[in-house]
């Protein structure tokens, strides 16, 4: 009879059967014990404005909440039919002007310089210029950085960060791609770039930005414009619809979240402008609707450069308090584990008056 | 055989290198083209080119070969005004190009204002790639604003509304500054538009645009410093294909011109497109001279075998040529002597001599100047003259008439008056003279009649008011030309002043609407200049008491010659008026009973009436004038209302006062401050000057007479001195000691040897002595203090000045 090595094959399945058993044990373990909160959250803030200023009650407040990091926008790059692509609204540092000095000093050495380009900019311009087109950035926000006066150069903002603003489509996409890429070859400084979430659920489509760091915005999701939209800053079920079943995404993803309030004026449903940074309580010439942020126009007023005229509608948009901890609950699978930096929108006297550092610490303390 | 060649060349650049040159050229340094400051008729700036060269240009006009009076100067392209009416002449000559393009089914009006008068900003954002409704809004400020645009929308040429756009991206490029960089140019931009346009040449088939498209590709090149590609789209879309009738040839050329320019092995080659341009494109002949370079001559002769670019050559050389262009102009008539364009030459030839032979004689006021270079010039037009009258007499030539009007000009400017008429009788036999000739000819022998003499003398006034009536019924009959008879007035004026006729001299030339200019450099008149008024300021400035005298006699007279009347017809003299200015003048003169004697045949009301100016002091009481305040110190005296005479009476009674009368120190100072006060410190022109405000007393000091007190203040020390001298009083000696130190704090801005800049040596004035010896002898005067802040800042500039 032919002693087959039958149990000792059968001793060697089992071994390895057990074998398998136990990494899958010490995998699934891995796996289930995935972190949920970042090592280090990095809270800041974005200015938004083109006066350099440091209040002192915005300086508190940045304190209080232990802001971090001050993202600086420097200037805007938009489509001209002539220049191709012209730098607008640049800030510009007058060392002779306190509020300027002071903003320096306070926030100089944690500000990330922001620069916002139009898609309609990527949508003209043709791919060969978009190197250039970098060179010219890159200089620019070096020159803006630093100021030189009489012989003597300042150093204003010390940076290792830089961030870019754009919203881009399927069809800017590669330019827009390709920019990054030439601007983080050449810079040699960390390189973010902003994220919609229409972009991060169109992965496949939209491609992911060759940059080192990616800064969600949870907000403006829907188009001011639209009379139907409930609120065009922060709308949570539709970001709940947006942010299902969506894997992690290839590079760091840190989050950007409103505080600011605007008021959309329409005439019938036509959209006629925006009240930014709107005191309702102020507002005499109009009463709210029954319809929650409504407001109905009783007679002509003008704000700014609009004119708004009896039987016009407001619908003021404010996000609320519940609702950004919501879009904080939502986004947080798909933020970064390491490091996450989160910056709010964005550093103005009105918004701040609206969002007390205890309601920021709040929302930061979700992701802690 | 190569070596041969080689050693050919080298022999050839040697001989070319040490070839005598003509000896105007080499030591000639003249004035650069343009810069001539006296035409004799074309007084002033030169705006005129038919006063600077008479009638002579009229067929240069008439033929489009001058377009405007610096074309005949020779006046710098880069002059700003010269440069405008160039590129205006190019937009009009594109803008009708265009009409035959759109087969006149656009006005003119219509496209030059969009060609040249939208602004790019706004046609592009109609027409360009911005949303839908922006575009909209502006397309219909478009609309407001030219029909034009509503056709250009429904004609549906897209490669013409395309190129209107991308030539509407350039002119904005053109005039805006990289917003990047600050630098004059967007590279970035003109690259993508140097895309737009390949691409667009590439679809259309349309001839008109390729050709604009074209010369678009050629400039954006130009602005980005891409010269050889200039050349490239010029041989590839210009050369042999664009017809030469076009402005838009002309203009490529000239791009393609100034790249070869850029290097010296082509510089020739250059020239010679220079030459072209000038021959067949008005509107860049400015240009094209001022590219010519003619430093490769011979070499650009060679590349031609065109006798009208031959031609050409030797113009653009003679009329760059400051110097002598003779070389030039004799092969230029060799050529062909029947060109307007030899004729253009011949003209900048006399042009150059006018102003070498009659600038020095005729410049001013001045007397006859004969320079050792003028002989030289005289010398010079002799040949020229010798010239053209061989010319003028030869059968074939057919414009002989012009020839030989132009050897009677410089017959006339060699002084050889006869044989300036003897030219003028042969031309009356030729018959082949144009109207414009006839005139000129009829102007040089006006201007022979006046300088063929001496005194002019009564005989001949009679001719010369037939001449200058022929010059009025002139002037009337052609208001489109310039008024001869001014210019005439000139020369006229010139002359009588030459013969010493002042009286004749000053009516001719204020009688002249050329004066103004003609003067301005010497003597700006400060009032309205009407012939009255410019006649009272030429009296006063540069004339006697006896020249007013005289008018006043011949206004005197009962009856008046024809050429009198003629010459006294543009003024509305006062007798009144120049009494006071004889007086005036006799005051001014030191003989003030003489003045007085001679107002006193004016009537009293004439003083106090408001037309006659200055001849009062309003507000001020003359004989006041202190130590702190200085000139009239109106505060301390009382408002007067005095006239001349007033004045000069008391001034004559008080020198009259004994040195013992007790009031003799008091009026001496008031003496004193009375010359004080009609000096150039007290701002007065009651005694010196006529018809000037304070305000143009100040702002013209240099041309106020230098009078003895006038600057020096030395007729009011004289008399501060004398009250100090012969008072008894300490107050009235003290106040006399301080206004001598006020004269002299004052003086100090005035001392020759600084020309009012302020003192050149530390030993002028080592101290205020009048201040020294207030100080020391009258401690406790109340004078002392004052005068002393007054004193103390001139000590101060003593201790400073350089």
């Amino acid at each position: 009879m032919i002693n087959l090595p039958f149990s000792s094959y059968s001793k060697r399945k089992k071994a390895v059967l057990l074998l398998l058993i136990v990494i899958g044990i010490v995998s699934g373990f891995f796996a289930f014990s995935k972190k949920t909160k970042p090592d280090y959250v990095r809270v800041g803030a974005y200015y938004w404005r083109t006066q350099l200023e440091a209040e002192p009650a915005t300086v508190s407040w940045m304190k209080l909440i232990g802001g971090e990091r001050v993202y600086l926008r420097l200037f805007d790059v938009d489509w001209h039919p002539i220049h191709t692509a012209n730098p607008l609204g640049e800030i510009r540092f007058n060392r002779y002007e306190e509020s300027d000095q002071q903003f320096v000093k306070t926030w100089g050495q944690q500000t990330v310089p922001v620069v916002f380009l139009t898609n309609r900019l990527f949508t003209y311009l043709p791919l060969t210029e978009v190197e250039n087109l970098a060179d010219k950035v890159l200089t620019k926000i070096k020159q803006t950085c630093r100021h030189e006066d009489w012989g003597d150069t300042l150093v204003l903002f010390p940076y290792q960060e830089l961030q870019f603003d754009c919203d881009w489509t399927v069809s800017t996409r590669d330019k827009y791609f390709r920019f990054l890429e030439v601007v983080r070859n050449k810079s040699g400084v960390v390189i973010s770039s902003t994220l919609r979430l229409s972009q991060i659920r169109d992965r496949l489509l939209m491609g992911v930005p060759p940059v080192d760091r990616l800064m969600l915005m949870v907000y403006n999701l829907e188009p001011v414009q639209e009379s139907d939209v409930e609120n065009s800053i922060l709308n949570t079920s539709l970001m709940a619809s947006y942010l299902k079943k969506l894997k992690p995404y290839p590079v760091p993803v840190d989050l950007a979240l409103p505080m600011f309030q605007w008021g959309a004026v329409f005439t019938e449903s036509r959209f006629k402008g925006i009240i930014r940074e709107p005191k309702p309580e102020l507002w005499g010439f109009a009463i709210p609707e029954g319809r929650s942020g409504w407001y109905q126009v009783q007679e002509d007023t003008a704000i700014g450069r609009l004119f708004i005229r009896k039987g016009d509608r407001i619908r003021l948009e404010i996000p609320q308090l519940n609702q950004i901890k919501e879009a904080v609950r939502l986004a947080r699978p798909l933020l970064s584990k390491d490091t996450l930096n989160v910056a709010f929108f964005h550093l103005s006297p009105a918004c701040l008056n609206r969002f007390s550092h205890d309601k920021i610490r709040e929302v930061v303390g979700l992701l802690r | 055989m190569i070596r041969f060649v080689k050693w050919l060349a080298f022999c050839v650049s040697l001989a070319l290198v040490f070839w005598p040159k003509a000896p105007g050229e080499a030591c000639y340094s003249g004035p650069d083209p343009g810069d001539y400051t006296f035409r004799f008729f074309n007084p002033g700036n030169g705006s005129d080119t038919r006063l600077a060269m008479f009638y002579l240009t009229n067929r240069l006009f008439n033929e489009g070969i001058i377009r405007y009076p610096e074309d005949a100067l020779s006046t710098p392209y880069n002059d700003s005004s010269y440069r405008k009416q160039s590129e205006e002449a190019g937009k009009r000559a594109n803008t009708l190009e265009w009409v035959d393009y759109l087969e006149g089914k656009i006005s003119y009006n219509a496209i030059y204002d969009w060609l040249y008068d939208t602004d790019p900003e706004l046609f592009l954002r109609a027409f360009g790639e911005e949303e839908a409704d922006i575009s909209a809004l502006y397309t219909r400020q478009l609309e407001q604003k030219s029909d034009l645009i509503l056709y250009v929308r429904k004609l549906r040429k897209p490669d013409l509304l395309q190129y209107l756009l991308l030539s509407k991206k350039l002119e904005f490029l053109d005039a805006n500054q990289d917003p990047w960089t600050g630098q004059n140019r967007n590279f970035s931009a003109l690259r993508v538009l140097s895309l737009e346009v390949s691409k667009l040449l590439a679809l259309t088939r349309d001839n008109f645009l390729r050709l604009r498209l074209a010369y678009q590709a050629i400039r954006i090149n130009r602005m980005m410093g891409n010269f050889p590609d200039i050349n490239r789209v010029f041989d590839r879309y210009f050369l042999q294909k664009a017809p030469t009738q076009t402005c838009i040839y002309w203009w490529a050329l000239a791009h393609k011109a100034f790249v070869l320019s850029r290097q010296p092995k082509t510089l020739a080659e250059a020239d010679l497109e220079w030459v072209r341009i000038f021959l067949h494109c008005p509107e860049k002949r400015p240009l094209a001279r001022q590219m010519f370079s003619g430093t490769q001559f011979p070499q650009s002769l060679k590349l031609t075998t065109l006798d009208q670019d031959k031609l050409g050559l030797y113009l653009l050389k003679g009329l760059n040529n400051v110097g002598r262009a003779k070389v030039e102009l004799a092969n230029a008539i060799a050529i062909n002597p029947n060109s307007p364009f030899t004729e253009l030459l011949a003209i900048r030839e006399l042009n150059k001599l006018e102003d070498w032979v009659w600038t020095p004689q005729l410049s001013g006021l001045s007397s006859w100047v004969v320079l050792s270079q003028q002989k030289d010039d005289r010398k010079y037009a002799q040949e020229l003259r010798q010239m053209f009258e061989t010319l003028g007499r030869k059968k074939s030539i057919k414009r002989r008439a012009f020839w030989m009007t132009i050897s009677a000009y410089l017959a006339l400017m060699d002084g050889k008056y006869n044989d300036t008429n003897a030219l003028l009788r042969d031309m009356k036999l030729d018959g082949s003279a144009d109207s414009m000739l006839v005139l000129q000819q009829k102007a040089i022998g006006i201007m022979s009649f006046i300088l063929n003499r001496g005194k002019i003398s009564t005989l001949a006034e009679d001719s010369l008011y037939d001449h200058f009536r022929f010059l009025d019924r002139f002037s009337k009959a052609s208001p489109d030309l310039p008024p001869l008879k001014d210019q005439f007035l000139l020369l006229l004026a010139w002359k009588y002043q030459k013969e010493g006729q002042f009286l004749e001299s000053a009516l001719s030339f204020c009688a002249s609407s050329y004066f103004t200019s003609f003067e301005q450099d010497h003597y700006p008149i400060p009032v309205t200049p009407t012939p009255t008024n410019k006649l009272f300021y030429f009296l006063n400035e540069k004339g006697e008491a006896k020249d007013t005298d005289s008018l006043i006699a011949w206004l005197d007279q009962p009856f008046r010659k024809p050429w009198e009347l003629y010459l006294l017809k543009s003024f509305n003299l006062d007798k009144n008026k120049l009494l006071d200015l004889s007086g005036t003048q006799r005051f001014r003169m030191n003989q003030p009973e003489l003045a007085l004697q001679v107002w006193d045949l004016v009537p009293e009301s004439y003083w106090f009436d408001k037309s006659a100016a200055y001849a009062t002091f309003m507000r001020h009481y003359p004989f006041c004038c202190s130590p702190i305040k200085g000139p009239f110190a109106e505060q301390e005296c009382d408002t007067a209302y005095m006239s001349k005479p007033q004045i000069v009476s008391r001034i004559v009674e008080m020198q009259k006062v004994k040195n013992l009368d007790p009031k003799a120190a008091q009026y001496w100072i008031e003496l004193g401050n009375v010359w004080y006060n009609l000096s150039w410190y007290g701002n007065s022109w009651i005694g010196s000057n006529f018809s000037r405000s304070d305000a143009e007393v100040a702002q013209n000091i240099m041309r106020i007479p230098n009078q003895t007190g006038y600057y020096d203040l030395s007729k009011a020390k004289q008399a501060y001195l004398k009250a100090y001298m012969i008072a008894r009083d300490a107050d009235e000696k003290a106040i006399s000691l301080a206004m001598l130190a006020r004269c002299d704090n004052e003086v100090r801005y005035h001392n020759p040897k600084d020309g009012f800049n302020g003192l050149s040596t530390g030993q002028e004035y080592p101290v205020n002595a009048h201040f020294e010896t207030l100080k020391k002898s009258y401690r406790d005067n109340r004078w002392v203090n004052t005068t002393f802040v007054q004193c103390s800042s001139w000590t101060e500039y003593l201790k400073y000045r350089p």
